[in-house]
């Protein structure tokens, strides 16, 4: 198959670039590449093509036609919904479906392997001293030596204050950042905010739409007063293209602010529950988000009348609690393996309609391997209302993963419930999360969840550290199908 | 609305799994041989089965009772006797039954102290209904009292609102 010239990548540009926005697009590559301004022999075949790049797109009949034939030519990636039924019933109460997006990138011939802009922020409060702040550096040396000379690296930091430890630049020296980083000691408080600030900072010293720019955040303390204006940084950083990853480590620092940290970018988080994983976590890490394909994937689930979404879930690669009330869902990035999946559970109210339209969702990111940022891809969800007596089981895949998140969602439950001092609701919920681990095959997590319920029914304190463990321990589960 | 048939929790239509319990809602080919309360509800709750639980809980040997209490995830094991007195602790009387509802919401769910016996003889599980207030439901029908009624492993109770599982070895 013979395969158009993508004009928005010549003009860089979204696909959904104005008249405008494509002029002066034309205007800027001219200049880079008209033959009288710039010698190289490539440059007049280029310049051809964004003459005509701007011609088609600059006509708006052409343009559509244009459109037309590069929809089918060149998708570069696609949503694949699959229903948890094949059917809806004709009734005026509200029902469920679930819905689980299989998002996949199109293999492209032209691959480009993204550079790498990252930013190490570490923790250097006094309890990290000794054994924790040891295997981070250690985990850190790793990871600079799995770096690109090409990649962007940076190093900061923090306590009560923040310090660049090695500026944003490229790794050619890697045995003089391993000295600084061998010389980090531990000493003061834990203000996320001052680490985070720094961090992105030297993020932006080389940022760039076409790269992956990432921070990781590592902590093993809580952070007071400063949330707020933590969070308000994500959501810049995430403007920016940033994504923010972060890992706890111990049962002092707060997973629920990590967890809407990272989110708020499309990012993850991470427990390290002893400290010696620490190496594989960040190591693992820092090469998954290496090999991304597509990144900062933005959801938009526009519902048609009547119809609610309940609960979006990251299923796949890291899974993970999307909010759903701050539309578009930051749903992270697409890995290596080129999927990504995402389960929405939406509470429909059927109309007079055949046919019963859900929602249209709309995803939007950077498809870094081929270089374009702002791609979007549609499509609709849409269900017949049909015989619900020849309703077909679900598809296995929602079941799985409706039953391992399950398993989230009961021990999210207990949480809830305890906070609350609701402690016999809280240890039952536990009781039957460890009889569905047991059943799962979890003997170690049914075990601890075990002991955590019987813990917080002797002391009514909740156990932090168990806490930690079965929350991430449940959501592990579910990235394992 | 569909109920789920280990905790009572409702759930809409659709739904895959119980949010309260955990348990599925779903209904699959197997499932249809081995529910057990299909038959005899009338309710909704005929539409679910609830084989998955008695999976979980294969009969405990021969003369032992498993008890499990819908909702709580709590189980009771009854050993070493043929008749047991299913209740409710009264605080101001000394009675106490040999099986005590009272810290799961007895009271509030409508158990009398004395509610109901097991008895389990030679041929069986029987429950006999102790002229209780609020009545004796055997896989969702109500029982004749001082009625002895056989009843079968994996037979659903309920104790006025209060509900429960129980299994034994057919026989003792
Ligand atoms: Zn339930």
């Amino acid at each position: 198959m013979q395969s158009l010239p993508d004009y928005y990548a010549c003009l860089n540009v979204p696909r959904s670039a104005s008249t405008d926005e494509i002029r002066q697009a034309f205007r800027k590559m001219a200049r880079r590449f008209h033959p009288d301004a710039n010698a190289d022999p490539h440059a007049a075949e280029e310049f051809k093509l964004i003459a005509a790049a701007h011609e088609t797109l600059t006509d708006s009949a052409h343009r559509a036609e244009y459109d037309a034939r590069l929809s089918v030519f060149d998708v570069p990636f696609s949503i694949e919904p699959v229903y948890s039924r094949n059917s809806l019933r004709a009734m005026p109460e509200p029902q469920v479906v679930y819905c689980l997006l299989n998002i996949k990138t199109i293999a492209q011939t032209r691959r480009i392997a993204p550079a790498l802009n990252l930013c190490l922020v570490i923790d250097r409060s006094t309890s990290m001293q000794g054994a924790r702040l040891d295997h981070t550096k250690s985990a850190a040396r790793q990871i600079i030596e799995g770096l690109d000379e090409n990649d962007f690296f940076s190093i900061v930091a923090f306590s009560d204050r923040a310090e660049v430890i090695f500026p944003s630049q490229s790794c050619d020296n890697k045995p003089l950042i391993i000295s600084k980083v061998n010389a980090i000691q531990a000493n003061g408080g834990t203000e996320i905010l001052e680490g985070l600030m720094a961090g992105l900072l030297q993020l932006q010293e080389n940022i760039n739409p076409k790269s992956i720019n990432h921070l990781t955040l590592l902590t093993d303390g809580r952070t007071y007063g400063d949330e707020e204006n933590c969070l308000l940084l994500g959501t810049l950083a995430e403007l920016d293209g940033i994504v923010i990853s972060g890992l706890g480590i111990g049962d002092e620092w707060n997973d629920v602010f990590l967890d809407q940290l990272t989110a708020t970018t499309g990012g993850e988080s991470l427990y390290v529950h002893t400290i010696e994983k620490v190496e594989d976590l960040m190591v693992k890490q820092v090469r998954g988000i290496g090999g991304t394909i597509a990144q900062r994937l933005r959801l938009q689930v526009t519902c048609d009348a009547d119809i609610k979404l309940r609960s979006a879930f990251r299923i796949y690669p890291e899974a993970y609690p999307i909010p759903v009330d701050d539309q578009p869902l930051r749903i992270g990035s697409i890995p290596r393996t080129g999927i990504s999946s995402i389960l929405l559970e939406f509470v429909v109210k059927t109309g007079s309609d055949p046919r019963q339209n859900i929602a249209r969702t709309s995803i939007t990111g950077d498809i870094l391997n081929i270089g374009r940022i702002d791609e979007k891809v549609t499509a609709d969800l849409t269900l017949p209302i049909g015989n619900s007596a020849k309703a077909e089981p679900p598809p296995l895949a929602i079941l799985q993963a409706m039953d391992k998140l399950t398993l989230y969602r009961l021990q999210e439950k207990a949480w809830a419930a305890a906070a609350e001092g609701k402690v016999r609701e809280a240890t039952q919920h536990l009781e039957m999360l460890a009889s569905r681990l047991l059943t799962t095959g979890e003997h170690d997590l049914a075990q601890m969840t075990v002991e955590a319920a019987s813990r917080l029914g002797s002391t009514n304190q909740i156990p932090s550290d168990a806490k930690k463990r079965i929350k991430y321990g449940t959501r592990a589960i579910i990235s394992k199908i | 609305m569909i109920i789920c048939p280990n905790c009572k929790h409702e759930e809409y239509d659709g739904t895959l799994f119980c949010s309260e319990c955990g348990v599925r809602l779903w209904q699959d080919k197997q499932g249809d041989d081995t529910a057990n309360i299909g038959h005899d509800a009338p309710n909704q709750t005929d539409r679910i089965s609830t084989a998955n639980i008695e999976h979980e809980y294969p009969a405990p040997p021969s003369g032992q009772i498993f008890i499990r209490i819908h909702g709580v995830g709590t189980s009771m094991v009854l050993t070493g006797k043929a008749e047991y007195i299913l209740g409710r602790k009264d605080p101001r009387t000394s009675s106490i039954p040999d099986v005590d509802f009272g810290s799961f919401g007895g009271q509030q769910m409508g158990v009398s102290r004395q509610h109901a016996r097991l008895k389990y003889g030679p041929d069986g599980v029987s429950i006999v209904d102790l002229s209780s207030t609020n009545g004796t439901l055997v896989n969702g029908k109500i029982i004749a009292p001082n009625e002895p009624r056989h009843i079968r492993n994996g037979d659903d109770i309920r104790l006025g609102k209060l509900a429960f599982s129980v299994y034994f070895a057919e026989k003792k």
